[in-house]
């Protein structure tokens, strides 16, 4: 098999790009046969000359305009090769495209039109060509037919050229003269042009190298995902990513960052073929560690023993700019890196570099803002540190792009990364998290028994408002408690005058007051809790140094009172009424476990519908198990009736409604352990009862249909209490035998506020919550 | 690593963006070739499951083998299987087989609609119930802002204009001249509300390169890609009516690899057995940008 090449096509709009490659398609016996009289054919029905570039103008719309719109790939294959021609745009518009086109190239073939010589886009394309990272970078000096095969143009072009180029930072590989209308030079050697001696075009592309991946270079990793699907009895947890440099093995210790926690490969993982014991960049993979390490995307994963990455929240950059409006100061932006994402701000612009004139002598201009189409050199703030390196050392990780308004609107380059204020905090948090015993208890295990994910909620505000934030922070938590969440309040105070009893209350210290909290909300966090922390008049470099400790992810800010007299950008700014809502809203959303995807799947388990007759628990466990089933669950749908019937014998008596209720309880554990859902609805009256089966299932999900007593009878559609009523029917519950409600159900259902459909979704939402596969 | 880890490597790494960046990610699988090879990808990206559903548009003129191989995959590997259809169109017969309607209209009232209306919730889902093998509808009706599609480059014109991550505005519509740009690994998977982004992890494979990875992975297709015995074989898989095979005496894809690597077919269009691209003069151009695949 021939190797594969992917070659980007660049210049000057109008220098001849297109005819270059339709020409090889044609002269390499590329085209399929017919394609070529069928675009004679369409030019001369369209009474237009034949040109060699019809050929890749595969869109109606763009033989209209009669430029090339998009990186189209042609697919070309030499004895040698097999190419994959990215054939990017001349159009100034277009740049994009050509951006597109030469991020994914190995070699590139920049084309000039022998008359109009060196232009604007030919700069600008050779500059873009080197900063993506091109190293093999040959040009066609086209068009030679028009300067009469003359060899003093071309030598000036050459000398022009190869100047520009060499301050960008490439060394050109070759220069050909060529003129691809007629097929000089492109597979076959010219004749008008003697003077000429090195390689043809398709020579030039066949002795270029298919890029090497750079498996001697420090391992690096950004981590894509973390993933465990429960599935059929899978518990791996699975670390996935594509390796962009160096290699790693089974039982190589990785240090990941920014977080700086450490662990050691045990496995990895593949499906469908023997795990290898390693694997080198340019591989996707996955891996299982040693410790369970709470991980997430955007961390980078590198080995221990390899060069260090750079962990900072500042960086200096040279920065490409495609967006419309300009790149300002000021502005919030989203930059990636990696698997990485962070918010952006420029700091300053040193200057800007504008391809046009850049050559030896061009001077670089100062500038407020970054145009389009422009270079710059740049400082950038990012919102949190992330990890990277410097492009020089790893290509890969030491370049971004920077998303504005939902699109990538430019990308650059790291050329230093810069300390930022955090930097003492951050080297302390690094040594803890590679010193960190995890529990034995993992992160997922917790969340899921709590059914929450944990989160710092940092309630600041005016520095008089203390004693309103604290009712806030009071009412909130005693909320989220009684809604069954791990809360806990903790007041400034308990830090200041505890954790903090040796240091002075002074300015200076503020700084390592804030790690130290940060520290304390870091333990609690880890044991899974949603904190409420008060505190006056927090700053953003407070927060920047408690973003060290804490993921800033699982941090929330809410400013509590009047206007905000710091310069924090608070997540939420709560200046009246409502704050307690508004905050319990926050933890509902930020502390849930992710949204449910539409193929989740669930963990098998007994739920069980208890309450008094004509309560509605078979119409909603009716609904439950319907819903179930379409999700393609095993389900047994247990009720009172049918399983009666099956023991005609069963009296009312406490002891028989008991024995009855184990009855089914035993079957529905046996149904439970292989797998079924079991959706059961009785009335089970008795605590004793319902807590017997509790003890054999695995997971018992108590759902108390909670209908009043008046309710029911007023429904009555069995006509039963009527008959109760009557005394026709003895020992009946609610009327004459007590209904003792569930003293801890998982969940309440009211069903005179809610209808059948709204009760089921409950019901999912808790299965959501808390038997996620 | 060969070219054929390469390419496996790059789509595994783009389907792993896909599933990070879009809760909402579903996959087209027309169970041809092409997204067949993308289904066995999904399952080494993800060490064996498939963590999203899978959306065919059922014409009701598929290759009836077309319909058992799918349901017998879907249960095999544990898939989820959305499906969609145009109920009102087959019903009031407003289709190019019932002599109604031209061949593109009919592609754009079988298939483009439902595809656009079974993605955004407001078409009618069906869900295959993996215990009865039966159709039931689906309750979710959340439109799906993520796509998977196995689209490749060499395909035919309009397809090699395509991102690995490609826009879709509101109303599904490609702008083809206003595509962001991809730098390095880095793809467009941030969108605004109402639009959708399509994934194509097999941009850069060849049809020569699909049926050497079938052969390698030992993938399960449709029998009607080889021939049975009357010397002519499907080449592209569509509905009964518009599609017809071509003339070759391959029985295996190893057998295909070959009939493709010696050029025997280097003159016939790999569509060439699509009566609908005929029709819509520059390729499929006008379907494509409507939202078709």
């Amino acid at each position: 098999m021939a190797e594969r090449l992917h070659l980007v096509i660049a210049g000057h709009v109008d220098h001849g790009k297109s005819t270059v490659v339709g020409r090889l398609l044609a002269d390499t016996g590329s085209l399929p046969d017919g394609k070529l009289e069928q675009v004679r054919a369409l030019c001369a029905r369209t009474a237009r000359p034949f040109e060699y570039a019809f050929l890749l103008d595969a869109l109606k719309e763009e033989r209209a305009q009669g430029i090339t719109i998009d990186t189209a790939r042609v697919f070309f294959r030499t004895p040698r090769r097999d190419c994959i021609i990215l054939d990017a745009p001349g159009h100034v518009e277009f740049l994009k495209n050509m951006v597109t086109g030469a991020s994914r190239a190995e070699a590139a073939l920049l084309v000039i039109d022998a008359r109009e010589g060196v232009r604007e886009n030919t700069r600008r394309h050779g500059y873009l060509a080197a900063m993506l990272g091109i190293r093999q970078l040959a040009v066609v000096v086209n068009k030679m037919d028009l300067v009469e095969w003359d060899h003093d143009v071309f030598g000036r072009i050459v000398t022009e050229y190869r100047a520009f180029l060499r301050a960008a930072g490439v060394e050109p590989l070759r220069f050909i003269p060529a003129c691809a209308r007629d097929g000089d030079n492109l597979a076959t050697r010219s004749s008008r042009m003697p003077w000429y001696d090195g390689p043809t075009v398709l020579e030039q592309i066949e002795s270029f190298e298919p890029a090497s991946q750079p498996v001697a270079r420090p391992f690096r990793m950004p981590v894509q995902d973390v993933y465990k699907f429960t599935e059929r009895g899978d518990d791996r947890r699975i670390v996935a990513g594509t390796i962009e440099s160096g290699a790693v093995a089974v039982g190589d210790e990785l240090a990941f960052y920014p977080s700086g926690k450490r662990a050691k490969i045990r496995s990895l993982e593949t499906f469908g073929r023997t795990a290898p014991a390693g694997a080198v960049a340019g591989q996707a993979i996955g891996f299982t560690l040693d410790q369970q390490l709470y991980l997430s995307r955007g961390e980078l994963a590198t080995r221990a023993a390899d060069l260090r990455p750079e962990v900072t929240s500042r960086i200096r950059a040279s920065i490409f700019w495609l967006g419309h409006a300009p790149l300002a100061p000021g502005k919030d932006y989203v930059l990636r890196l990696g698997t990485a994402r962070a918010p952006m701000r420029v700091e300053t612009i040193h200057q800007v570099l504008d391809a046009d004139t850049l050559d030896a002598s061009g001077v670089p201009v100062t500038a407020e803002v970054v145009g389009r189409h422009r270079v710059a050199d740049v400082t950038l703030q990012l919102g949190k540190a992330i990890a990277f390196d410097l492009a020089d050392d790893v290509a890969a990780t030491g370049r971004f792009v920077v998303v504005d308004d939902y699109e990538i609107r430019g990308g650059g380059i790291v050329r230093a990364a810069l300390p930022d204020r955090q930097a003492w905090a951050r080297d302390k948090v690094l040594l803890r998290n590679w010193k960190w015993e995890p529990s034995f208890i993992s992160a997922d295990r917790r969340a899921e028994r709590t059914g929450q994910a944990p989160l710092l909620l940092l309630l600041t505000g005016p520095a008089d408002g203390g004693a309103a934030r604290k009712q806030v922070a009071r009412e909130l938590e005693a909320r989220l408690f009684a809604r069954g969440l791990q809360v806990y309040f903790l007041g400034i105070g308990n830090v200041l005058y505890g954790v903090d009893a040796d240091l002075a209350r002074r300015r200076e210290a503020r700084a390592e007051h804030m790690r130290r909290l940060a520290e304390v909300a870091h333990l609690m966090l880890d044991a899974g809790t949603v904190l409420v922390v008060t505190a006056a008049e927090l700053a953003r470099e407070d927060l920047d140094v408690i973003g060290t400790g804490v993921a800033p992810e699982r941090i929330h800010t809410a400013w509590v009172g009047g206007a905000v007299t710091t310069d924090l950008m608070v997540d939420s700014h709560l200046p009246g009424d409502g704050a307690v809502e508004a905050l319990e809203r926050v933890v509902e959303e930020r502390s849930a476990p992710p949204p449910l995807r539409p193929s989740a799947r669930l963990t098998p388990c007994v739920l069980w519908f208890t309450g008094l007759s004509g309560a509605g628990k078979s119409t909603v466990a009716d609904r439950v198990a319907d819903e179930l089933r379409r999700r393609g669950h095993s389900v047994e749908r247990l009720d009172g009736d049918t399983v009666r019937g099956m023991f005609p014998g069963t009296g009312f008596s406490r002891e028989e409604r008991n024995e009855h209720v184990r009855r089914i309880g035993f079957l529905a554990s046996t149904l439970e352990r292989h797998g079924v859902f079991v959706v059961a609805s009785f009335i089970s009256p008795y605590r004793e009862g319902r807590d017997f089966v509790r003890g054999l299932c695995r997971r018992f999900v108590e759902v108390f249909v909670d209908t009043p007593l008046e309710e029911c009878e007023r429904r009555d559609v069995k006509g039963l209490y009527a008959r109760a009523r009557r005394g026709e029917v003895p020992q009946f519950t609610g009327v004459s035998d007590p209904y003792e409600p569930p003293m801890a159900p998982e969940l309440t259902i009211d069903t005179t506020s809610l209808t059948a459909d709204g009760a089921a979704q409950q019901v999912f939402e808790y299965l959501w919550r808390h038997a996620r596969q | 690593m060969d070219h054929l880890d390469q390419l496996e490597a790059r789509s595994i790494h783009i389907l792993r963006e896909a599933y990070a960046a879009f809760p909402r990610l579903c996959m087209l699988w027309s169970i041809g070739k092409d997204s067949t090879v993308l289904l066995a990808l999904a399952r080494r990206a993800f060490f064996g499951h498939v963590p999203f559903p899978l959306v065919h548009i059922d014409t009701s003129f598929k290759i009836p083998e077309m319909i058992t191989y799918r349901d017998r995959l879907v249960r095999e590997w544990g898939l989820q299987l959305i499906v969609g259809q145009n109920r009102e169109a087959l019903e009031a017969k407003r289709t190019f087989p019932d002599g109604a309607v031209d061949r593109i209209a009919c592609c754009r009232l079988l298939k483009t609609q439902p595809l656009v209306q079974t993605l955004s919730g407001e078409g009618e889902r069906s869900r295959l119930d993996l215990r009865t093998g039966a159709l039931v509808p689906d309750p979710d009706r959340e439109p799906y802002t993520g796509v998977i599609v196995g689209a490749r480059a060499d395909e035919e014109g309009s397809r090699s204009k395509e991102r690995y991550f490609s826009a879709r505005g509101t109303a599904s519509q490609w702008d083809i001249a206003e595509q962001p740009p991809e730098f390095w690994n880095q793809y467009k998977v941030d969108f605004a509300p109402g639009t959708h982004v399509r994934i194509h992890p097999l941009l850069d494979w060849t049809e020569l390169n699909i049926w050497e990875y079938i052969a390698r992975e030992r993938i399960p297709t449709v029998s009607l890609y080889y021939d049975q015995g009357n010397g002519t074989r499907y080449r592209s898989l569509g509905c009964g009516p518009c599609t017809s095979p071509i003339a070759s005496t391959a029985r295996t894809p190893e057998e295909i690899v070959l009939e493709l690597a010696t050029g025997q077919l280097r003159n016939v269009a790999e569509r060439s057995g699509r009566a609908q691209d005929k029709e819509d003069g520059g390729g499929l151009e006008t379907l494509r940008r409507e939202g078709y695949m």
